[in-house]
């Protein structure tokens, strides 16, 4: 029956232009591959364009302001428990040839399976997200805490920036994940958004730098979203810091440093960087085992900072750790 | 030594009753199949299923189960690994199903839904595809047709495909709430389109189209109850059973061997699968051996018989089989029907600390121990090659990774086979087989060591090959119990021999370039003291040279390293540190002229690769 149906789809009706009173399987198809909403919703666009793709797309781009915000409403109160965490970098601090500000930001986008998550689309809206998140973000320049949350609110407000292509139109956060929703049909959440931003330091502090790196766990299309993720922020503070920023040993030294330190955050539950004093919190980072190093010189992560800051004649600290997973 | 085969059999079958029970099992009169329904959130699945067990409840093939109580599993523990579970199941005319419904409603863990059938526990996902105890063979996934396929069915397909799923049903419900019936058209075709890029048969998957909401109100029977009918239908014609382990070539485990005065030799375990006769030619693999004998006897239940099955525990009496040859960890199989792995890709959950695994992540070349079957292999587990970032990537506990693994011994494997890794005593892994990698042979070692080949012939293998490149062979070191050495020799089966012409002895051991390139060795048969040798003999006979190593030169054995017995392992440690095996007093002194020197073994053993 349907091998008969698919070849009655040949040709003889393969037109677009022509006025049809209901729009064919072609075009909806077609539709469908476009923007990837229901058959429901591509019937009714070409319905109502009178079968013009191109007027239909449009159709469809103010539908979704239109009624994506009563279907995302609909869902909302369903638990959206799973979901990934996406980091990006846009400005990584001292660097060879770069001014040493650093600028990033982390972000976590909730879904209700696990299925939808490992979606392209929705990896791709949560790269953006957290690019805009980054891009927007303001300077901390007095503030003792460099980490800042976002607010989400206000993140839904703002207007979608693309990391790699450009985002057609003017759409923002919030309607971006509402279009999302209305696709795969779960309730999708910001959960949570934090950056570090900070301006390079004045020349005449050129002997402390900063540096900001993210660690992914369970990396999901791209290194740049993961089940668990972290973003830490290392201060350097050396005499000849200038020089050793543009070696590239030191450069690559740095990086693996960076990595060992990720692991760390992310493989033991992390929440602060060392105890308060005369007390004893599990979660500190300073006092865990250096196990997730390589080349490993000490035994906890204090003595690998020390140890590794003295080999490369400087002072050297984690100012800001920041470790976060869905669902914790 | 006076124990009875049947006595030993007792004492090796600790679990009679276990056997017993799974005979039971068997005896199911109708097919048995897994199966589940997969989709999104809003595309009825649970409906789907509650109007499954409702349309055969009116048939009498089950019990009707709402709704409201598919969609309340509650959270179970089984080994230690938290699942959610409903049981639910139901018979065609012909089959026997145990459904899953998954993933189920967006309250409960939305991607861990799982439900038990016949205590076995099963869902959609690869957690318990890893850890549980059966397997879904096949699924329903069920389309609505307002929506259409959404974006996330392709991570549906891709999860059927990664656990094991080789053919789906597909349902398209909800026609009643579309007002263009051609629409339906549309759907099929994306889902036959979709189904084919997935390597599923796209072309050929039954597509049933109904409304499951119809069926379970019993309300439009043309496309209700009657597309349940169908649907069920096309599951028994379409959706395959799996072989039964009955049906599958034989397999037992070695728990135990002994050996009997006047009888010979005794393995006993628990028949994983298939079927054995007395008179079979079977096959002994792994841990080294690979070799063929007959089973003379077959002991269970404390009696001896013709036949044994999967489920018994049996003693099976091996033919000309040595007490030596066989240990636990090897198998009895079939001949031909698997094969012995020394290197596997897996996929592998990485226990919680909550049920019972490890506190902290781990990196690339942890080593736990592997256990497969009786088998307990020392491992180390690696990122499959071209990994970006391999040696910074960590494993978290709860993770599902694909990871390879490289293993000391050799050990008998499929796609397939499961296993848990353990560390200091915990359970810190579980595991199923995905490709393997690397298949040990026999006749891959023949070619590397010509010395080995009577190995296969004989019982059992000393030497193993592993697959490094050869390295440059060079000069055994000076040992130090030889005094005044006049010369080192070599024959082409890469035994040394270091002749000391003050005594006229001749120390023999094995080069280091078989060390390096043969991998462990695991057993030494050392020839017995006062033996006489000729230059050339290989263990056999009467000659009783190490029984894989030729005798380099004639003269008579003056003494054995018996340590060696004990500890084979000597032998693959560091040149330096390696054991001897025996001293020759040596005959003729000339015959020394016909080894190889030094380079020209060395030539010998290049021009061999």
């Amino acid at each position: 029956m349907f091998n008969a149906a698919r070849r009655a789809l040949l040709p003889s009706r393969l037109y677009s232009t022509a006025p049809q009173s209901k729009p064919s399987l072609k075009l909806v198809a077609e539709l469908r591959k476009l923007t990837e909403v229901s058959i429901t919703k591509a019937r009714e666009a070409l319905i109502a364009t009178n079968n013009d793709v191109p007027s239909a797309l449009k159709w469809l781009e103010d539908d979704r302001a239109a009624t994506g915000a009563a279907k995302a409403a609909k869902l909302a109160d369903r638990n959206a428990g799973e979901g990934l965490i996406g980091v990006q970098v846009l400005s990584a601090g001292a660097q060879p040839g770069a001014r040493g500000g650093v600028r990033a930001a982390m972000v976590e986008l909730n879904c209700e399976t696990d299925f939808v998550a490992r979606n392209e689309l929705f990896g791709k809206l949560l790269a953006e997200i957290a690019y805009t998140a980054a891009f927007l973000a303001e300077p901390e320049q007095h503030s003792v805490t460099l980490l800042k949350p976002f607010s989400c609110d206000a993140l839904s407000d703002a207007p979608l920036i693309g990391h790699r292509t450009p985002i057609p139109g003017h759409v923002n956060v919030g309607s971006a994940v509402r279009d999302l929703v209305t696709k795969v049909g779960e309730n999708i959440t910001l959960r949570r958004a934090v950056t570090v931003v900070r301006d390079p330091l004045p020349f005449a502090q050129r002997h402390l730098g900063l540096r900001v790196f993210p660690f992914v766990h369970g990396a999901v299309h791209g290194r740049a979203n993961g089940t668990k993720a972290a973003l830490a922020l290392l201060a350097l503070k050396s005499h000849t810091l200038p020089t050793l920023v543009a070696s590239e040993e030191f450069q690559l030294e740095l990086a693996a440093l960076e990595r060992s330190l990720g692991r760390q955050i992310v493989g033991f539950p992390t929440t602060v960087v060392r105890s308060p004093l005369g007390g004893q919190d599990p979660g500190a980072l300073y006092e865990q085992p250096s196990d997730l190093f390589t080349n490993k010189l000490g035994s906890t992560v204090e003595e690998e900072l020390r140890l590794w800051a003295r080999k490369h004649g400087m002072e050297i600290r984690s100012r800001i750790v920041c470790c976060k997973r869905p669902l914790d | 030594m006076g124990v009875g085969f049947a006595q030993l059999q007792a004492l090796s079958s600790r679990e009679q009753g276990y056997a017993e029970e799974a005979a039971v099992k068997f005896s199911r009169a109708k097919p048995h199949l897994n199966i589940g329904t997969i989709g999104h959130v809003d595309h009825g699945k649970t409906t789907l299923t509650a109007a499954i067990t409702k349309v055969l409840a009116e048939r009498g093939g089950a019990k009707f189960t709402d709704y409201a109580e598919i969609d309340n599993a509650p959270e179970e523990k089984a080994r230690g690994i938290t699942i959610n579970s409903t049981h639910i199941e139901y018979e065609s005319d012909k089959r026997h199903y145990g459904h899953i419904d998954c993933p189920g409603h967006a309250d409960v863990r939305p991607s861990r839904p799982c439900i038990v059938v016949n205590d076995s526990h099963i869902s959609l996902d690869i957690k318990n595809m890893i850890t549980g105890a059966a397997q879904m063979d096949g699924a329903i996934i069920v389309v609505s047709a307002t929506d259409g396929q959404m974006p996330q069915t392709r991570e549906h397909l891709l999860l059927a495909r990664q656990v094991g799923i080789k053919k789906l049903v597909v349902f398209i419900n909800k026609i009643d709430m579309i007002s263009d019936p051609e629409m339906l058209e549309l759907v099929d075709m994306e889902m036959r389109d979709l189904l084919s890029t997935y390597n599923f048969d796209g072309e050929n998957t039954p597509i049933i189209m109904g409304s499951a909401l119809a069926a379970l109100e019993g309300k439009t029977p043309e496309i209700g109850a009657d597309k349940i009918v169908q649907l069920v239908q096309a599951c028994d014609d379409w959706l395959e059973i799996p072989p039964r382990d009955l049906e599958k070539p034989f397999l037992l485990p070695i728990e135990d061997v002994f050996s009997i005065s006047g009888r010979g030799t005794v393995a006993t375990g628990r028949a994983e699968r298939g079927v054995c006769h007395k008179g079979d030619e079977v096959e002994i693999l792994g841990l080294g051996a690979c070799f063929k004998s007959t089973l003379t006897g077959i002991e269970a239940f404390h009696k001896e018989l013709d036949r044994g099955e999967a489920g018994d525990n049996m003693g099976v009496l091996l033919r000309g089989v040595k007490r030596e040859q066989i240990r636990r960890g090897q198998v009895v199989i079939a001949p031909g029907s698997l094969k012995a792995v020394k290197k596997f890709q897996a996929q592998i959950y990485v226990l919680t600390k909550d049920e019972g695994g490890r506190y902290t992540p781990f990196m690339d070349n942890y080593r736990p121990q592997l256990f497969m079957r009786t088998a307990d292999i020392t491992c180390g587990m690696h990122w499959p090659e071209g990994t970006p970032d391999a040696a910074d990537k960590m494993v978290m506990p709860g993770d599902n990774v694909e990871m390879d693994l490289h293993l000391v011994h050799d050990v008998a494997a499929e796609e397939g086979t499961r296993f848990t890794l353990r560390e200091g005593g915990k359970t810190i892994g579980t595991g199923i087989v995905t490709k393997v990698l690397d298949l040990w042979s026999l006749s891959t070692e023949r070619k590397m060591l010509p010395a080995l080949r009577h190995a296969s012939r004989s019982s059992a293998a000393v030497l193993r090959a592993a697959r490094r490149p050869a390295p440059a062979a060079s000069a055994i070191r000076a040992m130090p119990f030889a005094r005044t050495l006049v010369t080192k020799r070599y024959t082409e089966d890469h035994e040394a021999v270091v002749f000391d012409d003050s005594t006229m002895t001749g120390i023999v051991s094995i080069t280091d370039y078989a060390q390096s390139s043969l991998g462990d060795v695991v057993f030494v048969e050392l020839p017995t003291v006062g033996t006489e040798v000729s230059q050339g003999d290989w263990g056999g006979g009467d000659v009783k040279a190490a029984s894989d190593i030729y005798a380099p030169i004639s003269g008579t054995v003056e003494e054995v390293n018996d340590t060696l017995a004990d500890q084979p392992g000597l032998l693959n440690k560091s040149p330096e540190d390696k054991g001897w095996l025996c001293k020759i007093k040596v005959k003729d002194a000339s015959e020394l002229e016909k080894l190889l020197t030094e380079d020209a073994y060395k030539e010998h053993c290049e021009s061999d690769h």
